[in-house]
């Protein structure tokens, strides 16, 4: 008696199993690669279990990676050891290297296929966005985690100072860190603005000063005179004015602690940005300003998804399925108001809830304000190596190594000898 | 205290040698155990592996540290953000469990730490539970909170001024000094990495209690192997508990030498320790009985030189020049009431050893630095401000602190100056004194220091800066800022060279006028910069008028141009009228054609000039050509005179003396350089302007 039973728990037990696989088998599983911890990752579990639970014939695996180094390293690993997973959240210049190598397959092949976009739902994808995802006129990734940078300012000091409304022009600017930065005796107890040395930073001002980074014959131009504008415009914020500091690191908590009264920083850094500033003091978001209102722009930031030549045609279309889905306009929604990141579609503004989270974060909208006027980093596999020419440069010149010209000299000397 | 010893003889002189003796290995040596007992591991406490940014695990990395790298100990420190609940916090317990199955007492210890980097500075948090990181952990004070709380030891990693702002300069702040006990004074995987020496002897100054440890920072899979350089520890024996306890004693040195044993004590108290500074009844203090001890196993490194290095420079040197032993002992004095000492070592191959200090202090928790004046040109009879840091390292407030500035030269020790302070608790406070110095001459600043509680019989002394007062009356040279024309972070190395001449230089942001420029010697008008500025762009009339009436009434006035890229930027206008009132020869070319500006500018570069400016090389990055016209007022041409667009140009007219150069060869980019200096071009022209002779004419 006892024995029959367990043969038969056995047995029932080899049933559910068998059932639940044979399930699982008509599903297409697709891994998809990716850097979002915390926050994002949580934001991007919840679309992914949403998908999978409704998706008929595709179990997308999202595996977090860790940072972006860390994703780039695997990633290159993955593709040595002929591994690549299906899809993987991608920086212009790596999807530049992989598809030198044949591993990406182009996004265009399913977006005009038969289970593709109509002509709408593709002119609905931000203009600028899409172009960033173009690689010598093929249309290779999908716009997905895609940030701008916005002028961060606080609010009361602004209002203490008397300045009414944010600066949009470098004049502007200018002024206003004058009037922001207390000066106590020698010490300086705040700063008007914080900035980084870094190629990001840079590229805020060199695109608002009339930069573009490479010229009609395809060769880095960062040393022409909107460079050199740029370079000098943010060195004397420093050194002549000394209405800035800068810091190599991340510049939330400086700003929290009342150290600066504005940076310049991406829209998910936004979310750190509450975090620091906890309460302490109103805050919100500007527009870059701009040397020039012609210049009016803002560099993009953030990765696209692409889907790799390894996977077979199956997988590929799953993953196809699942690109298409993120991108709804529901989906790009969502996806915003979890994280900070701008709708890749125009249309996810009209929705319901995005108007009523605009509604309640004036901030995060700031970052909209922008998206006419984005400009992208070149997809070109040097371009990650070209940045740090670019980020020595403008160390060099922070730490008073070099003129702005001088440095910007030598960063395209570097860069041209890498294209 | 156990350890007052008799006063030794009557030199006065502060923080100078009373006695060396020197002893040879084994000569007239009668203790039998200098080391005191101690053994010397090495090791490193900075690295990652693919838990954080690095490659492979900490596994790997023991095992290459271990038997690659020959190391005693190694401590993997990954960054905390990856390790954290929302990330990978299992990586942080499969590191602990990873480090203990690798742990064997006697051979080799294993440590798990995290690095916290956040914008003031990177820290390495060492002995703690579970790990901080930037996001959990957002600013300085909720770092050293959990250090606090979980006793954990703090390190300053890669204290360099370029990459990050150290802690805003070291600020002094009680609660972290307790948990923070080294400093990377070496850092990186590189084999010359000691370079941190600055960043060390400023936290040391500012109050802090911390070690050196030379760190390797380590990335790839080279644990321990990527170079020589280790941390020294000086423990019993080689156990977790043993190497912990010793980190924070601070019995540690950083070495690039990967096997060399240094040693250093005072009183008999090894590095890291703190001994009282005693003073003598005629103020003076009582010498310290330091022993040195360096010995590095291969026969082939030698002993190049050691020195003890203190708040008052180095004190104490000796060049061995020989492998083995090397057994020092001697006395010095303490220069001031909180007074450092640290062991500075070479070998002839390069290779540097800094140990960690001891301290001598008086007892007080008090400590003084940045004694220093604040005007740049201290005149006789003219107001003298200085300035100094008092940091009360107590963990009470010290209330109705006496603070005296003393000035000591030929004559004597004078009180100068009185402030009475309260000073927080476990904090910095600055100190603004004011006076008057009456006679010119070289004096020493002196800071006293009383306060009931904490100073006992004696009051604090701590000695400052050495200050030149020159004679009254110095020629006022005054640098015009007030027309968006670059003086602040341009001009700094100019104002220095000023000052070194015997000339009194002022910034002037205020629109010209005679009442700006009464009593002024020389002015200094750069061409002024168009586009986004704080201050106007162009030169009033009015302004332009008074410049002449100046300059012809017997004034000077240096005029320089500045970029000649044709952007719109600069306009010589102004400048050319103001040269056109003054009857002067000489024009800035107003739109010079592309690529003229390069070639005159280049003519005057280098060795071109030098046949007619003696005195070496004129170079400017940028330069706006000057033309020069014919004219019996032309007194002297600098440079140039061959050429039709000369680089600078000098002529007396009315009564005065007008100077223009085609670009500023005083910026901070251009006065010093590598291989060249134009500092003797730019004071030839200033002492000119003062009324001297043209050198050769």
């Amino acid at each position: 008696m006892k024995r029959f039973a367990v043969l038969t728990l056995s047995l029932l037990l080899l049933v559910i199993v068998s059932l639940g696989s044979s399930v699982a088998a008509k599903k297409v599983e697709i891994t998809f690669w990716h850097a979002m911890g915390a926050q994002l990752g949580d934001t991007l579990e919840s679309l992914v279990s949403e998908f999978n639970a409704q998706s008929p014939d595709v179990f997308v695996r999202a595996e977090y990676q860790g940072n972006y180094g860390a994703l780039s390293q695997k990633l290159v690993g993955a593709l040595v050891a002929r591994k690549p997973p299906t899809m993987a959240q991608v920086y212009g210049n790596w999807a530049a290297e992989y598809i030198d190598g044949n591993e990406l397959v182009p996004v265009e092949k399913f977006v005009y296929g038969p289970n593709g976009l109509s002509t709408l739902e593709i002119e609905d994808i931000w203009d600028g966005l899409r172009a960033g995802c173009m690689f010598d006129g093929v249309w290779y990734t999908m716009p997905f985690n895609k940030s701008v940078y916005v002028l961060v300012y606080n609010k009361d000091a602004f209002d203490e100072a008397g300045i009414a409304n944010p600066p949009a022009t470098w004049q502007e600017l200018l002024e206003a860190a004058e009037r922001l930065t207390i000066r106590d005796g020698d010490k300086i107890v705040r700063y008007g603005i914080g900035l980084r040395p870094n190629v990001d930073i840079f590229a805020c001002f060199f695109f608002n000063s009339g930069g573009e980074w490479l010229d009609a014959a395809g060769k880095v131009n960062v040393n022409g005179p909107a460079g050199i504008r740029a370079l000098q415009f943010m060195t004397d914020l420093l050194h002549k004015y000394k209405v800035a500091y800068y810091v190599p690191g991340y510049l939330d908590a400086d700003f929290g602690a009342e150290k600066v009264a504005m940076y310049l920083t991406t829209s998910p850094g936004l979310s750190y940005t509450e975090e620091s500033v906890a309460g302490k003091f109103n805050w919100t978001a500007a527009p870059l300003p701009y040397a020039d209102p012609a210049f009016k722009s803002t560099p993009v930031a953030g990765t696209d998804l692409a889907i790799f030549a390894r996977a077979s045609q199956e997988e590929q279309e799953a993953a196809w399925k699942f690109i298409k889905w993120l991108i709804e306009p529901r989906q790009t929604a969502k996806w915003a108001i979890g994280t900070s990141y701008i709708p890749i579609r125009k249309s996810a503004m009209h929705l319901e809830m995005m108007q009523k989270w605009f509604a309640e974060h004036p901030r995060d909208e700031q970052s909209l304000q922008q998206l006419r006027y984005i400009k992208y980093d070149p997809n070109i596999a040097a371009w990650s190596t070209i940045r740090n020419d670019i980020s020595e440069a403008v160390e060099k010149v922070f730490l008073g190594r070099a003129t702005p010209k001088e440095a910007l000299d030598e960063a395209v000397t570097k860069a041209n000898a890498r294209l | 205290m156990s350890f007052r010893m008799r006063a030794m003889g009557s030199l006065a002189l502060v923080g100078a040698i009373l006695a060396v003796s020197a002893l040879c290995a084994g000569a007239g040596q009668v203790d039998p155990d200098p080391w005191q007992g101690y053994s010397f591991f090495f090791g490193n406490l900075h690295s990652h592996t693919s838990y954080s940014d690095g490659v492979l695990t900490p596994t790997d990395a023991f095992i290459v540290a271990r038997d690659a790298a020959d190391m005693d100990f190694l401590a993997v420190t990954d960054h905390g953000y990856y390790m954290q609940e929302s990330t990978n916090l299992h990586h942080w317990y499969q590191a602990l469990a990873e480090a203990d199955a690798m742990y064997e007492p006697g051979r080799f210890v294993t440590l798990i730490g995290f690095e916290w980097t956040f914008t003031d500075g990177h820290m390495n948090g060492l002995d703690t539970p579970v790990a901080a990181s930037r996001d959990t952990h957002r600013d300085m004070q909720a770092f050293i909170d959990f250090l606090i709380e979980h006793d954990g030891i703090g390190v300053f990693n890669h204290p360099n001024y370029d990459i990050q702002p150290n802690w805003n300069d070291f600020e002094y702040r009680g609660d972290a000094d307790r948990q923070v006990a080294l400093l990377e004074v070496g850092s990186g995987p590189y084999r010359h990495n000691i370079t941190n020496e600055r960043a060390y002897q400023r936290a040391l100054n500012r109050g802090w209690h911390v070690g050196a440890a030379s760190n390797q920072d380590n990335h790839r899979a080279d644990w321990g192997t990527a170079t020589p350089a280790r941390t020294g520890v000086v423990a019993p024996e080689l156990t977790r508990e043993s190497i912990l306890a010793a980190l924070r004693a601070m019995r540690t040195y950083a070495t690039e030498d990967r096997n060399v044993r240094a040693f250093l004590a005072c009183q008999a108290q090894p590095m890291g320790s703190s001994v009282e500074a005693v003073r003598r009844e005629d103020g003076g203090f009582v010498s310290l009985q330091f022993r040195v001890l360096v010995d590095d196993p291969d026969a082939d490194d030698i002993l190049a030189s050691v020195e003890i290095v203190s708040n008052a420079g180095t004190v104490w040197r000796d060049e061995p020049n020989r492998p083995g032993v090397y057994d020092a002992a001697f006395e010095l004095l303490p220069s001031s009431s909180y007074t450092w000492f640290y062991l500075r070592a070479r070998q002839a191959d390069g290779d540097l050893i800094v140990s960690s200090p001891v301290w001598a202090t008086s007892g007080s928790g008090l400590a003084a630095c940045d004694l220093e004046v604040v005007d740049r040109v201290p005149q006789a009879g003219r107001e003298l401000k200085v300035r100094a840091e008092i940091v009360n390292r107590n963990d009470e407030p010290v209330r109705g602190c006496q603070a005296s500035l003393f000035v000591a030269d030929d004559a004597g020790r004078r009180r100068v100056a009185t402030a009475t302070l309260d000073l927080p608790a476990a904090r910095g406070t600055e100190v603004l004194f004011s006076f008057v110095p009456e006679r010119e001459g070289k004096c020493r600043l002196e800071l006293q220091l009383e306060a009931e509680g904490f100073t006992g019989d004696a009051p604090d002394v701590f000695v400052g800066a050495a200050v030149e007062v020159r004679k009254a009356g110095l020629p006022k040279i005054i640098i015009d800022e007030g027309h968006n024309n670059r003086y602040s972070g341009y001009m700094n190395r100019f104002v220095a060279l000023l000052a070194d001449l015997g000339m009194e230089p002022v910034a002037s942001r205020r629109a010209i006028d005679g009442e700006v420029l009464r009593g002024a010697r020389v002015l200094v008008v750069n061409m002024p910069e168009e586009g986004f500025a704080l201050t106007p762009t162009r030169f009033a009339e009015a302004e332009i008028d008074a410049l002449a009436d100046f300059v012809l009434g017997g004034g000077s006035i240096l005029i320089s141009g500045w970029s000649a890229a044709d952007d719109g930027s600069r306009d010589p206008g102004d400048l050319n009228r103001l040269l056109e009132k003054l009857s002067a020869a000489m024009r800035f070319v107003e739109n010079p054609e592309p690529g003229e500006e390069v070639s005159a500018a280049a003519r005057h570069m280098g060795g071109v000039v030098e046949a007619s400016w003696a005195g070496g090389a004129i170079r400017a990055e940028e330069a706006r050509p000057l033309l020069v016209g014919e004219g019996p007022d032309v007194v002297a041409v600098a440079c140039g005179t061959e050429v039709e667009q000369p680089f600078a140009a000098l002529q007396e007219t009315g009564q005065g003396r007008v100077a223009v150069l085609a670009a500023p060869t005083f910026s901070d980019y251009d006065l010093f350089r590598t291989g060249y200096s134009n500092a003797e071009f730019v004071a030839a022209i200033m002492e000119w302007l003062c009324g001297g002779g043209w050198p050769g004419r």
